[in-house]
């Protein structure tokens, strides 16, 4: 396999997910999923990997929704691609025929039209399509798992191009159907996470809560041992002069903390014109972390903070530091005593919430002894890096 | 050959395939990677978009060129791979633009399998029933074959393209896993590397290298060979120390960019230069000029300013020069570079915890140099090219050569007019300026390099010292020696004796390291028997004698020579003063394992400084010389006996009364166990002072 850092992989290319997707199918048989984690952890990639191990007794129909910019082509698609896949019955979909009139044979383009030649109402179809698609479903025998990309970009791009009342509406009717018809199951998720979104439609006055009803899912980083084959499939892939590549693949897999867009990322950038060993690794993660042109963004961890975080930004500064420059995770306690050295501290509670909201934010994880830890090895490097804390004695 | 031929044969989108290939250097094996990441796109289900990243005229479309003919002939791809190469003067406002720009790459090159109709049906209908009609219509004609996008100038199409339509192409990418990408923008950009951007992430980005100087002349080597029957004699030359050093030369002005490489390589290969002239300046007035005109035009004023600087610098400056020259704040500054960073204007260089900056783009520079140039007056790039690579004889050969009507007379006589102006010679200087900062005793293999050509090709005294200097660091003791000789000689016939001494100096230190200590004894006796040298440089002779008898631990014969230097005849600086004075003390200091030995130099060394009335230089380097005893592994018996020998020796002397006070002082810090900085309160502020800095302690 050749590094593809950003592209589109084959399916069976896809590794260390497949424990991840068996849970998820199963999850799926009582509710639905919304997947959020960091930018590039490997959402899309799971998505394409569930679609390749559909189980029996469910059907998959997958797409980034991010090219839809109104509700109609939204729901347009939706009837679309169901009816291409479950419209084969003389009488299937008799909702939507009702609505629009003979569908066999016909060629369905474009925003709907009604026989009248107005289009048709966008909930209407929405949910007509989806009444009819369970109505097809208990016939067939089968469930429908929707995976959906792009959701955010969805509801925003409805909401520039046709107001946010029209995307709350969407949102409510996909929180609706999906509690109405239980052979319908969506898989959400998107490159920015929903509730960005959710933030800038409550400003104006959206009180739902879609995601209420859905299992919540964060696939992150990869189990070491999965990280490591990858590693080794990628050094073996890109012809490197590897000194031993399942040494290499350890680092690799542990420089680029198991994340698989990283791990593919730092293998497209390992010289090819010397023999690559541990040391070679290092300095290669040294160099593109210290490159003031480098284009792992890793300043968003840095900068996010301020809108994320507000007042309090100040008081994460000083934890996450803490945390970072500490050699293993970090006990509550010592926490509270590197937060405490740099500046006042009196509020025990605050500083719980902040590291819990730290933890949902992915900026850290909870070793099981109750040590916290960057959740990423490579953006704590970064981070002593960035905030010259490579010298600070532990 | 007309004039005309310049200009299309370096345009790589024109240029034979077999041609680009054969001039192709540096990017061999890049290229073999990314035609192996495209081949696993068009016969697997994996896709690669790929990303090239580099200044103007770095070679980005020739790599380009060379990927679409390589694919092109693979006959294993003929039915699984499509390629739509954009037209780069175009841009796109919309995806749908895009969708329209890549049907119709693809309808030029494959008509009967894109027909232009399904183009037409689409047009005068709603875009957004377009984008999805031309869209189907475009996986469908693909038929489940790969479609390869080559993009020029992605982040022109980024700047344009708003983000809706952005994600729109994203998604159409996704949703249709059947497009690959080759793609290459100036600099890196918001739209690719900002994490909240739609396509964040998704190009496998590869930054290309300007030329190093061994790539450049690969590449010169390369077009030399391009001409019918080649260039044999070229090709030699640049094999050469002379011809190595004309090319780092030449690499200064051109700052490793591919393009000006191959526009200055025609003053090599061209016969006649008539042939060049014009067409560089046409080049130059008709599609540098006007494209970076447009280009400072979306600058604000301070932007156009810092730019319009670091045109004139040919090297990185530090932010505070820019702010300095332009009468603003640091702070205001920075954030201008910033943004000029993220325009691709400017590239930063780190340099510890600062980043010093330069002109991303050296063809700019030449596009300023041209709006300065008063009209008819010759280009300086292409002067200063003249000056570095020809010396006045074959500058005027090659005038002589040129009818009287030759179009680029002028360009021959101010290279001419400049040489004989007195100015510096340029090669020298450029090739000097390379190495500044460098240190000869530390440096690397290819700057030796360097620092040799640089000496050969000049054949200046200083440039051969530098050279030897670096060589006796690396123990390349006949080849410094050599080097040192060649200085000498240099100097000597320039009439300049005191650097003809450094330079016997330095070669009787090498003499004496290479055990031919007889050899160095001897040229030393020579040298300060010489009748031309003054009073001051035989009396640096003499102490240097000292100080390498001295080193080789002939304490005797070094007092005499020292006794005999220090006398007022001689007139010698301080600084030579102390340093006979630390290689005596460094002397008596390793005679640890003979005590009476150490106390007898230890009072000569006393009685001869006080006798010539120097013993405050001793007593400097008496100080100066804590810092070692510090690092030394004496115990503190060993740091008492120390101090009472000198004690012993100088205590009569008031002008060392001070030198001892610290001498006393550093000692006991020394060895306190563990180290008590608070023994040095002993002392009064100002001593204190001096003492911390001795022993290398912060202040």
């Amino acid at each position: 396999m050749k590094p593809n850092p950003g592209g589109q992989l084959d399916p069976n290319d896809i590794i260390g997910r497949d424990q991840l997707i068996k849970q998820m199918w199963e999850t799926l048989a009582d509710r639905s999923i919304y997947m959020n984690d960091l930018r590039r952890i490997g959402k899309t990639q799971i998505l394409n990997r569930m679609e390749s191990l559909t189980p029996k007794g469910w059907l998959v129909i997958k797409r980034d929704l991010g090219g839809f910019h109104t509700a109609a082509e939204f729901a347009t698609w939706t009837f679309r691609s169901s009816h291409d896949l479950l419209g084969k019955r003389e009488r299937a979909f008799r909702r939507m025929q009702q609505l629009l009139g003979l569908l066999k044979g016909a060629e369905i383009a474009g925003v709907l039209k009604l026989p009248s030649g107005a289009p048709a109402a966008w909930k209407d179809v929405l949910i007509r399509t989806m009444t009819d698609l369970q109505e097809e479903l208990v016939a067939s025998a089968h469930k429908l798992a929707f995976l959906w990309d792009e959701v955010p970009f969805l509801i925003e791009n409805i909401g520039k191009r046709e107001g946010a009342n029209v995307a709350m509406e969407v949102l409510d009717l996909l929180r609706s159907q999906s509690q109405e018809h239980d052979r319908i199951r969506f898989v959400l998720t998107g490159s920015v996470g929903l509730h960005h979104v959710l933030a800038g439609l409550r400003a104006e006055g959206y009180v739902g809560s879609p995601l209420n009803h859905m299992e919540r899912i964060a696939p992150g980083p990869l189990q070491q041992k999965d990280a490591r084959i990858l590693a080794a499939d990628l050094l073996r892939g890109a012809d490197l002069a590897c000194s031993d590549v399942e040494a290499c693949a350890v680092v690799v897999a542990e420089a680029a903390g198991y994340v698989p867009f990283y791990i593919h990322k730092l293998v497209a950038r390992l010289p090819r014109d010397v023999r690559v060993d541990a040391e070679v690794i290092d300095k290669t993660v040294q160099n593109e972390i210290a490159h003031p042109d480098n284009d792992w963004d890793f300043a968003h961890y840095r900068t996010r903070l301020r809108s994320y975080y507000q007042i309090d930004e100040r008081t994460v500064l000083t934890i996450l530091d803490a945390i970072a420059a500490a050699d293993g995770p970090l006990s509550f306690d010592g926490v509270r005593k590197g937060v405490a050295a740099s500046q006042p501290l009196d509020n025990r509670e605050k500083l719980l919430e902040l590291l819990k909201l730290l933890q949902q934010d992915h900026y850290l994880a909870r070793d099981p002894d109750g040590g916290y830890r960057f959740r990423i090895a490579l953006v704590r490097r970064w981070w002593r890096f960035d905030r010259c804390l490579d010298k600070v004695a532990p | 050959m007309s004039g005309r031929r310049f200009i299309s044969r370096f345009s790589p989108g024109r240029t034979a395939p077999e041609d680009l290939e054969r001039i192709n250097v540096q990017r061999q094996a890049l290229l073999e990677e990314v035609i192996g990441l495209l081949r696993e796109s068009a016969l697997k289900k994996s896709k690669h978009h790929l990303l090239f990243v580099g200044p103007r005229g770095c070679g980005k479309t020739h790599l380009l060129a060379l990927i679409n003919s390589r694919l092109g002939k693979q006959k294993d791809l003929a039915d699984r791979l499509r390629i739509a190469w954009l037209n780069k003067d175009e841009t796109s406002t919309s995806f749908l633009d895009l969708l329209v720009r890549i049907y119709r790459a693809l309808a030029t090159r494959y008509p009967d399998e894109f027909p232009l109709d399904d183009l037409k049906q689409v047009y005068g209908t709603e875009p957004d029933r377009a984008r999805e009609v031309l869209g189907e219509s475009l996986v469908r004609r693909a038929k489940r074959r790969t479609v390869l996008v080559m993009i020029e100038n992605l982040d022109g199409l980024f700047r344009e393209l708003p983000e809706e339509d952005q994600r729109s192409w994203r998604a159409f990418v996704q949703n249709h896993p059947i497009f690959a990408t080759a793609a290459t923008a100036q600099s890196l950009f918001d739209g690719v590397s900002e994490h909240g951007q739609p396509f964040f992430g998704f190009f496998d980005i590869r930054h290309l290298a300007l030329l190093t100087v061994d790539e450049a002349t690969e590449l010169l080597k390369k077009i030399a060979s391009l001409e019918p029957g080649g260039d044999p004699e070229l090709v030699r030359f640049l094999a050469t120390p002379r011809g190595r050093a004309r090319v780092r030369a030449i690499h200064h002005l051109s700052g490793g960019n591919h393009r000006l490489y191959i526009v200055l390589s025609e003053l090599l290969t061209k016969k006649s230069l008539e042939e060049l002239v014009r067409p560089f300046e046409e080049m130059v007035d008709e599609q540098l000029t006007p494209y970076y005109q447009e280009r400072l035009r979306w600058l604000s004023p301070l932007q156009r300013k810092i730019v319009e600087h670091l045109c004139f610098r040919s090297r990185p400056v530090p932010v505070k020069e820019i702010a300095d020259r332009l009468f603003a704040s640091h702070s205001t500054i920075t954030p201008q570079l910033k943004l000029l960073r993220e325009m691709g204007y400017v590239v930063p260089n780190p340099r510890g915890r600062e980043s010093l900056y330069e002109l991303a783009e050296p063809l700019m520079r030449l596009s300023m140099q041209v709006k300065q140039t008063p009209q008819a007056q010759p280009l300086g790039l292409l002067v200063d090219f003249l000056r570095v690579w020809y010396d006045r004889d074959e500058l005027t050969a090659r005038l002589a050569d040129l009818g009287p009507e030759g179009a680029c007379r002028e360009y021959l006589l101010a290279a001419l007019a400049k040489v004989e102006s007195g100015e510096p010679n340029l090669r020298h200087q450029l090739l000097r300026q390379g190495l500044e900062g460098v240190d000869s005793a530390s440096c690397t293999d290819q700057q030796l390099q360097e620092f040799r050509d640089l000496a050969e090709d000049s054949g200046d005294a200083h440039d051969w010292l530098s050279y030897g200097i670096a060589c006796a660091a690396r123990r390349q003791l006949e080849e410094a020696l050599g080097a040192f000789t060649k200085s000498a000689e240099a100097a000597s016939a320039k009439g300049d004796r005191a650097w003809e001494v450094v330079a016997l100096l330095e070669r009787a230190s090498v003499l004496a390291w290479s055990d031919q200590r007889q050899s160095a004894a001897d040229d030393l006796s020579a040298l300060a028997k010489r009748e031309d040298l003054t009073p001051n440089l035989r009396g640096a002779v003499i102490g240097f004698a000292a100080i390498m008898l001295f080193m080789l631990g002939d304490s005797k014969q070094a007092l005499d020579r020292m006794a005999l230097a220090l006398s007022p005849e001689y007139a010698l600086h301080n600084d030579t003063f102390e340093s006979c004075a630390s290689t005596g003390i460094e002397a008596a200091f390793r005679l640890f394992g003979s005590p009476k030995n150490m106390r007898s130099l230890v009072t000569e060394l006393v009685a001869v400084f006080a006798k010539h009335d120097r013993l405050s230089q001793l007593g400097n380097a008496l100080v100066r010389h804590l810092r070692k005893v510090k690092e030394s592994p004496l115990n503190q018996d060993g740091l008492k006996t120390w101090l009472s020998y000198w004690q012993s020796a100088a205590a009569a002397y008031p002008a060392m009364q001070l030198p001892l006070r610290l001498l006393g002082v550093g000692i006991e810090y020394i060895a306190s166990q563990p180290k008590d900085e608070s023994i040095l309160l002993n002392l009064p502020m100002e001593e204190r002072s001096i003492l911390r800095q001795a022993l290398g302690l912060a202040s």
